[in-house]
């Protein structure tokens, strides 16, 4: 005791061995807060990459459940679905911003074949469109127009955009079916959806002025009629959030 | 008292040697403690660091920042895909089974009444000797369990095809793993008014098991519910009542029995086919055993030359005994129905080979006889 106090009452200047000793305590203690904390300091590129990576395992989480949610969806009623197609062809016919969508040969189609979208959801509509593409070789365009409006009317979204005049920017997120399911089910290129030939049916329509980011993909395998599956790919983009209900 | 004081300065001169020891103070009192226990303590504190870096290094490379967590995720994500999976082939099941059930007249197999043409008869007429030939009817019309049974059989050869395919053709994967679904239905059609509605509850669980090193695994039981907006149940009994008053028509009533049923009913009745062919052979009986004699084995007596000694040279004739028969000569009358339900579907025609959109018909034959003459007959 006496020792101590005489280390702590030094009075020629020499350096006192407790804040030594509480530095050293100090600097202990951070390491096993690290240590229990589990944080990785070493390495922080691996940090980083592990952390974006994960990030975009997320994205693609996110599109698989957009995915599902798109191909649980029940179909429109007949008056229900031709109103939207009606609103999708006045809307191109005002500004010409849905290129690609054949409006009228789309209804032409879902007349004559009511039974592929009554009482169906998406996916069974995808079963049911297998059976006409499939049967004859005439209609096949018939049908890659029927499923483009079809599906764009279904799941098209808006951007808020002050530049339009009713403030709106539409776009539908990219989606394609390849009956074949050429690639067993993996995700095809990062590409173009609808410039990959083994896509038999596809819509991608971005209008202009909605920025074009890095794709997240989903894939979800649909039964068809044959017992063969058809893969169906969807493409989700964070940039192109949405915060206003299509038509 | 001297001795008291000697003591009390050797007392200090060994703490003052023992404060110079510690202080790592030479002899012109240059302070060397404090630069050791700054290096001792860095040079210690270095180690514990990099003993602890070391191990982190290791963690940190091989356990990514919320990996487990994510990985949970993506377990769940494809357990649902595959579960949807099964619901859709569900539904396509029950899309399937209806048109072969009704196509087949729910028979999976030729019934006991035969078939034509795809056909299978659900009454059929024979006649047989041992009957005096009088036509004897054979009924096969499906009753409710025959048609529930068909169809729930047709319903699970077609997901188990599904289910097959999605293994072997499509498939995911979860730690590079291929994960398959189970097949084990336990399957229950459900009375839902105006629809077909069929329950299955898998007996064996989808298992989603990561890398041997790591003990999670998640295990679901597969289940759907799943109905069509057809009711093949009740159809199937309209169309068996139907078939029932159509027994034995000529072709004109027939069409207009059936033009009668579509306008009463949701079905469209149609007669797909009537034909009337005479039977081949004959139905024969015997009326009077040993009714029937005349001379046989007739020897010629004398060389008739080209003659037939028989009839020319007379001889030497038995008589033999036959029995007198009656020769019933008669019509199989074969008329195939179908009653379309007007609900179209996805088919695979194996015909074909090609998938179409069908209407889901019932089809089913009827056969009769009708007799057309008789004469007795040795």
């Amino acid at each position: 005791m006496k020792l101590f106090l005489l280390l702590r009452t030094d009075k020629r200047g020499f350096f006192p061995l407790e804040l030594v000793f509480s530095a050293l305590g100090y600097i202990v203690a951070v390491a096993i807060l690290i240590l229990i904390l589990n944080i990785p300091l070493l390495d922080k590129g691996k940090a980083e990459s592990s952390i974006s990576g994960k990030a975009e395992t997320a994205a693609g989480l996110r599109a698989e459940g957009q995915l599902s949610s798109y191909l649980q969806t029940q179909m429109p009623a007949k008056s229900e679905l031709f109103a939207k197609l009606d609103w999708l062809k006045e809307r191109h016919d005002k500004e010409s911003v849905f290129a690609g969508f054949d409006v009228p040969k789309a209804k032409a189609f879902l007349e004559k074949y009511p039974d592929v979208y009554s009482g169906e959801d998406y996916s069974g509509f995808i079963s049911a469109l297998h059976a006409i593409y499939t049967a004859s070789s005439n209609e096949k365009d018939d049908v890659k127009e029927a499923f483009k409006a079809v599906t764009g009317v279904m799941f098209l979204r808006a951007v808020g955009d002050g530049r339009k005049a009713d403030g709106h920017l539409f776009y539908v997120l990219p989606l394609g079916v390849d009956f074949e399911n050429s690639d067993k089910g993996k995700p095809s290129a990062k590409t173009s959806i609808c410039t990959q030939p083994h896509y038999d049916l596809c819509v991608e329509a971005g209008t202009y002025g909605v920025a074009i980011g890095v794709p997240f993909q989903a894939v979800q395998l649909v039964p068809l009629a044959d017992s063969s599956i058809a893969k169906v790919e969807f493409r989700y983009y964070t940039e192109w959030d949405s915060w206003l209900p299509g038509p | 008292m001297g001795f008291v004081a000697a003591g009390a300065v050797r007392k200090f001169v060994e703490m003052k040697m023992m404060l110079k020891l510690l202080r790592l103070q030479n002899k012109k009192g240059v302070d060397y403690y404090t630069p050791f226990v700054a290096i001792v303590g860095f040079l210690v504190l270095a180690a514990v660091l990099t003993a602890v870096m070391l191990k982190q290094y290791g963690l940190a490379s091989e356990f990514n920042l919320g990996r487990e967590q994510l990985r949970l995720f993506h377990t769940y994500s494809t357990a649902d895909k595959m579960l949807s999976f099964v619901d859709d082939s569900a539904k396509l099941s029950l899309e399937q089974a209806a048109h072969s059930s009704g196509s087949k007249g729910f028979y999976n197999s030729i019934p006991a009444c035969g078939s034509k043409d795809s056909f299978n008869y659900w009454s059929k007429d024979s006649a047989s000797s041992a009957n005096d030939c009088v036509p004897e009817t054979t009924p096969c019309y499906p009753d409710e369990a025959a048609v529930k049974s068909a169809f729930l059989e047709n319903f699970e050869k077609s997901l188990s095809g599904f289910v097959k395919s999605f293994n072997d053709k499509g498939g995911f994967e979860v730690d590079k793993k291929k994960v398959e679904l189970p097949f084990d239905y336990k399957l229950e059609l459900q009375p839902v008014p105006d629809r077909t509605e069929v329950v299955g509850i898998s007996g064996k669980p989808l298992v989603i098991a990561s890398a041997a090193t790591n003990p999670f695994k998640y295990e679901v039981k597969p289940s759907f519910r799943e109905s069509i907006p057809i009711d093949v149940v009740a159809q199937g009994a309209e169309v068996v009542k139907g078939a029932k008053q159509l027994a034995k028509p000529n072709k004109k009533d027939a069409e207009k029995k059936l033009s009668d049923f579509s306008k009463a009913g949701a079905l469209k009745w149609s007669l797909a086919g009537y034909s009337t062919q005479g039977h081949s052979p004959p139905c024969a009986f015997v009326v009077e055993p040993k009714g029937c004699n005349y001379k046989c084995n007739c020897q010629p007596t004398t060389d008739c030359g080209d003659s037939d000694p028989k009839t020319t040279c007379g001889g030497e004739c038995e008589t033999c005994y036959y029995d007198k028969v009656e020769i019933v000569t008669y019509n199989d009358i074969t008329a195939l129905f179908s009653a379309d339900s007007g609900k179209k579907f996805p088919y695979y025609d194996p015909a074909s080979k090609k998938v179409v959109m069908k209407s889901v018909a019932y089809d089913f034959g009827l056969s009769w006889i009708e007799v057309t003459g008789s004469s007795t007959n040795c």
